[in-house]
């Protein structure tokens, strides 16, 4: 089955590393069919960072997400331009500290502290995506939370590496906490 | 024994040249030749590679690797093969519109880069193979075809070009001083990274009878001799005096280690590395 | 074994570069192909390779051609507005016979157009991008795996076919990632050295066959080569006799092995009734189309050229012979279609769907317009 996920955020957020890490997971680790891409733009630091990963057992034919199954929203513009597309079953995960106006009659919507974790768990903001693949890993049937633990590890460079995973478990317990 | 020079290297198949009665360009390349011999490589160790006009085609009269481009690029062709082949020695020969006009930014960014090629410029003041426009170096006030009422712009100074962005080897001389003109070349061909020899040459048909020279090639070799001053002479000349003169001699000559090698010592430097990571594991 | 990898398009480019034996890359900065190059420069030096970033387009395309010249293979990429400017130099490499290839990322156009989103505009311009009658190699790639594939078998095309091949890729297909199986081994195919001494060796000798050996730099073997019409040394020649024959051998190098070179992908088009005509990463999208329309019942597939240039002719008249009807979809105003008619326009009708506002066109579109046409 076509599964879709979209990871929306503000250029420094590490948006381009997560969509990275879940790739390996789900490519590598977990040996299935992925395409990611990613919107560019001009502006390297601060403008809209998206990126987009198709998940399938299958063949995957058209490359780009359409109706996601989950999208990640880590800024108010990420949920204002990328809400409205997520499927009805789907989910949108969206960051409290940056999202601030939005639908609490939404089914789909679920509100985390990923900015706050990110801060209060490894001291950075960086973090943030870390945190978020783990909410992710907890909600997402699809994903294997132990490929993405493997993922990371190959793409976290070794001394962020004991900060970072501690960042995943705790959003692994944010997740498994809904 | 100097005609036997010219013709060890000639083509002599591909004789007569195309060039005009008393045009400068068979004097430079028989400089060219004997600066070979000098050099003492073999034939199959030299690559000649030129862009587009008259002086462009020289390398097909002369026996070794030798590749007519297109305008402009000439350089930028003979950085490929001097980046792949390091031990051939490359030489551009070029117009003065080839150097300076429309291959300008490759002859800036050879010098910058100090690319370890030799550029040998027969520069006339004219597009000669079109028929007489204006060019890059065409004197103040002179007439061209494209020109009518006198040229308008100042003239580019290639030697000064060539100092300002970086090139380690730098002469000019003209058709009128042979012997020099024989040296500077060997000088330039050895040189470790981009030379320059700006070489003054006479157009009679496409310069000379526009320009009150007539097409007599005794007139225009005359006008060769009284537009170039050497340097010494021209430090007792006032700056009027020096005014449409091409001031000849050596103006830098340099060692400065060409991008060629720094890519070798890059290639070893990482290949170590390599075999020290292998000897750890 | 295969090593599984997850690499963007861009950077299968510059490793298969590496593996079909490249050892030169000069280049120019533009978006979206950068990443070729950055790879290269990294990894070039480690293979014994060299690497320069030119002062422009131009000369990076003039720098390969002379690194081409020591019989090494060579790579150049760019985008739209730097393909335009090596148009000059390729047109050389196509006179001279030089082997070379170039990636073209297509983007959004004309001029500085829409630099960093795709489109599919430089379809006419990969054919006749330059002066004076030719014929080219052009590939499009519709993955990250098949960029790979592709880019080796456009330095094979261009080595046995003393050549420039392009291969055409677009923004979506260089910066998507995805897994890429790349092989311990793959075939290499090498051009061909004279087997004459060097007194006896013509550069463009057509007694040699449609392709005469080109001699590497320093081996002893001295010729001229040059960009004006040349006889079978390599000197200029305008006899018309001379020019034609050598004319002739050079467009039908190409036109007398499109068997050998032409590369078609056909997706459930056995007893389809309908066909949609798609390249490169339109070709994805209409695949999507055929599995969301055949459960609808509609019979449907995709017929798409893997290689673009030299045209396939024959395949497409088969497939006009066949369906009731071909859908062009591209990503621009209309190009291929025009050479699809000239082919299938006896046979069948041709439908024509497309746009360039940098991104794909979604499945469900593409569908309501082919229902649309059918009903």
């Amino acid at each position: 089955m076509r599964h879709e996920i979209q990871l929306v955020g503000k250029g420094g957020q590490g948006v381009r590393l997560a969509s990275s890490i879940l790739s390996r997971a789900c490519g590598i680790y977990d040996g299935k069919n992925l395409v990611e891409t990613h919107l560019y733009g001009a502006a390297a630091r601060g403008g809209l960072s998206e990126s987009e990963l198709v998940i399938s057992g299958e063949e995957i034919y058209y490359v780009k997400v359409q109706n996601p199954d989950f999208l990640v929203a880590l800024s108010q513009d990420a949920y204002d331009e990328y809400g409205a597309a997520v499927k009805d079953d789907g989910m949108i995960i969206a960051d409290e500290f940056y999202v601030k106006n939005y639908n609490a009659e939404d089914k789909r919507l679920a509100m985390f502290p990923l900015t706050r974790t990110a801060l209060d768990v490894v001291g950075a903001l960086i973090a943030v995506n870390v945190v978020t693949l783990g909410v992710l890993s907890a909600l997402d049937p699809e994903l294997s939370p132990e490929s993405v633990r493997s993922a990371i590890k190959d793409l976290v460079a070794g001394k962020y590496l004991d900060k970072n995973l501690e960042a995943f478990d705790k959003g692994l317990e944010l997740g498994e906490s809904k | 024994m100097k005609t036997e020079i010219v013709k060890k290297y000639l083509r002599l198949d591909k004789m007569p040249t195309v060039w005009c009665p008393g045009c400068g360009h068979g004097i430079i390349m028989g400089s060219l030749l004997r600066a070979l011999e000098l050099r003492g490589r073999s034939k199959n160790d030299i690559a000649l590679v030129s862009g587009i006009g008259c002086s462009s085609r020289t390398p097909g009269y002369v026996d070794v690797h030798t590749l007519h481009t297109t305008h402009g690029r000439a350089i930028a062709f003979a950085t490929g093969i001097k980046m792949m082949k390091p031990d051939m020695s490359v030489i551009v020969v070029m117009g003065d519109g080839d150097c300076a006009a429309i291959g300008g930014n490759h002859f800036i960014h050879a010098a910058r880069r100090n690319m370890d090629i030799t550029a040998v410029v027969y520069n006339n003041g004219i597009y000669g193979m079109t028929g007489g426009q204006v060019s890059p170096t065409t004197p103040y006030d002179a007439f061209a075809t494209t020109a009518p009422y006198g040229q308008m712009e100042p003239p580019f100074d290639i030697v000064e070009l060539a100092l300002g962005a970086g090139a380690t080897y730098v002469a000019r001389s003209s058709v009128h001083n042979v012997p020099k003109l024989d040296e500077l070349i060997v000088k330039g061909i050895k040189n470790n990274g981009f030379s320059v020899i700006d070489v003054i040459t006479p157009c009679p048909i496409a310069y000379g009878r526009r320009n009150k020279l007539t097409a007599d090639p005794m007139k225009n070799m005359q006008w060769v001799k009284e537009v170039t001053v050497p340097r010494k002479k021209a430090e007792e000349m006032s700056e009027e005096e020096l005014r449409g003169k091409w001031i000849t001699g050596v103006f830098r000559d340099v060692e400065h280690v060409g991008l060629v090698n720094l890519y070798i010592e890059l290639e070893e430097k990482l290949k170590r590395a390599k075999e020290n990571k292998g000897e750890e594991a | 074994m295969a090593k599984r990898k997850i690499i963007s398009g861009n950077h299968a480019v510059a490793e298969a570069a590496i593996k079909a034996g490249c050892r030169f890359f000069a280049g120019y900065p533009i978006t979206p192909s950068s990443e070729i190059a950055e790879k290269l420069s990294e990894v070039l030096p480690k293979y014994g390779g060299r690497f320069i970033q030119m002062e422009d387009e131009l000369a990076s395309m003039g720098a390969v051609i002379g690194a081409s010249l020591t019989g090494a293979k060579v790579l150049t990429a760019t985008s739209g507005p730097g393909f335009s400017l090596k148009q000059e130099n390729l047109g050389f490499a196509i006179m001279a016979e030089i082997p070379v290839v170039v990636v073209n990322v297509q983007r959004g156009g004309p001029s500085t157009g829409l630099p960093t989103f795709t489109s599919q505009q430089d379809l006419m311009q990969a054919r006749w991008g330059r002066h004076g009658d030719q014929e080219i190699i052009v590939l499009m790639p519709d993955s990250v795996q098949e960029t790979y594939d592709l880019t080796i078998r456009a330095f094979n095309l261009a080595e046995k076919y003393r050549t420039p091949v392009i291969l055409l890729s677009d923004e979506v297909i260089s910066h998507m990632s995805e897994p890429v199986d790349i092989p311990d081994e793959v075939e290499i195919v090498d051009r061909a050295k004279p087997d004459v001494p060097p007194e006896e060796y013509y550069p463009f000798d057509s007694s040699k066959g449609l392709v005469p050996p080109l001699a590497p730099y320093g081996t002893g073997y001295r010729y001229h080569i040059t960009g004006l019409n040349h006889d079978k040394t390599g000197f200029p020649s305008n006899d018309p006799e001379i020019v034609h024959n050598q004319m002739l051998r050079k467009l039908n190098k190409i036109r007398k092995n499109t068997d050998d070179i032409v590369e078609v992908e056909e997706f459930k088009l056995k007893g389809a009734k309908y066909a949609i005509f798609a390249l490169g990463s339109v070709g994805r999208t209409a695949k999507q189309t055929v599995i969301n329309l055949r459960k609808e019942g509609v019979p449907i597939g995709v017929f798409r050229p893997k290689t673009l240039w030299p045209f396939p002719e024959k395949e497409i008249i088969e497939l006009g012979k066949k369906v009731e009807k071909i859908f062009v979809i591209e990503l621009n105003y209309g190009q291929i279609i025009g050479e699809v008619e000239r082919w299938v326009s006896k046979y069948t009708e041709v439908e024509w769907y497309g746009r360039a506002t940098g991104r794909l066109i979604p499945p469900r579109e593409i569908g309501a317009f082919i229902k649309e046409k059918i009903e």
